[in-house]
């Protein structure tokens, strides 16, 4: 269902377990040089519409992520921070079902 | 007094000589005054129109930096848009995959401690009388049928599971035989109520906005 939605993760381990935990996929990424070739090979598969990216690894390529959306044709690349783990939110989230649903 | 002719032509001569030399340089004078003037004009001419393209060019890239300038802001505020929609996006996917989840949920054993917890809590609310209770159709088998003996063998409260009729949802739907007391507790109605809630705390921690 996600795929078909077309969400894409990229950025640290921890972001990208935690969003896999949800059913998010996504690939680990390291250096700057990585984001810009897969942001540049996922605008070519046209498969997602939104990529998900750690603030910290879009703001290494600031200026080749400004002119990325630039084009209407690529994904739309949204920023998350990474100072909160994301599989810190997922147990969050999963306590706070517990809570308010009781599951 | 002695008149010579020759001596008259010779002061003729110089006489004429002298005019001629005169108006020479009175008209080289006026020339050169004629000429100044037509320089200066042509000058002031080329400054008034080395003024007038000047404004041309700042009024034009005035006008174009304002185009641009506007192009950009434009193209700013629709990639905030375009963000803003995404994240939209994000959360539902998140929101649906959380309803994904519930479902798997409903498979698992630990569903069968929750349908008796429901029914456990709706006791509390129960007054002397006879209820029926709708499960889904995946669900009623999962339900301790033997819990419901006991309690129709011992208390003012008479259970039946109706096997005909089903919910659409998973949990439990609890209604007076004469249909004019209901409680429903479905995971989606829980679900449902904190929707809400959940999604705005999964932004903030998410996005931080």
């Amino acid at each position: 269902m996600v795929e078909k939605l077309g969400i894409y993760v990229l950025g640290s381990e921890d972001t990208v377990i935690g969003f896999g935990l949800i059913g998010i996929s996504g690939k680990v990424v390291r250096t700057a040089s990585d984001a810009q070739r897969l942001l540049i090979e996922i605008a070519q598969k046209k498969m997602y519409k939104i990529i998900i990216i750690n603030s910290k690894l879009s703001g290494e390529i600031e200026e080749f992520v400004e002119n990325y959306r630039l084009n209407p044709e690529n994904p739309v690349l949204v920023e998350i921070p990474d100072e909160t783990g994301t599989t810190a939110i997922y147990e969050s989230v999963k306590d706070l079902l517990k809570r308010s649903i009781g599951v | 007094m002695e008149y010579n002719e020759s001596s008259f032509s010779e002061k003729i001569d110089s006489l004429m000589k002298e005019v001629l030399e005169d108006s020479k340089v009175k008209a080289e004078e006026l020339i050169r005054q004629a000429e100044e003037k037509s320089k200066k004009n042509i000058e002031d001419a080329k400054n008034v129109l080395e003024m007038e393209v000047k404004k041309v060019f700042e009024t034009m890239n005035k006008k174009i930096k304002r185009e641009r300038d506007l192009k950009t802001f434009e193209t700013e505020i629709q990639i905030r848009n375009e963000i803003i929609l995404a994240k939209e996006e994000i959360l539902t996917a998140i929101m649906n995959l959380i309803q994904q989840k519930l479902i798997e949920f409903t498979k698992s054993s630990k569903y069968k401690v929750y349908l008796q917890k429901a029914f456990q809590e709706m006791l509390n609310y129960l007054s002397p009388g006879q209820y029926i209770l709708y499960f889904h159709k995946q669900d009623f088998k999962k339900f301790p049928q033997n819990k419901l003996l006991e309690l129709n063998e011992d208390s003012t409260l008479q259970f039946e599971i109706s096997r005909s009729e089903h919910i659409e949802h998973h949990g439990i739907l609890l209604k007076s035989k004469d249909e004019r007391f209901s409680i429903e507790d479905t995971l989606e109605v829980r679900f449902n109520q904190k929707k809400e809630q959940i999604r705005s705390k999964i932004a903030k921690m998410l996005f931080k906005d």
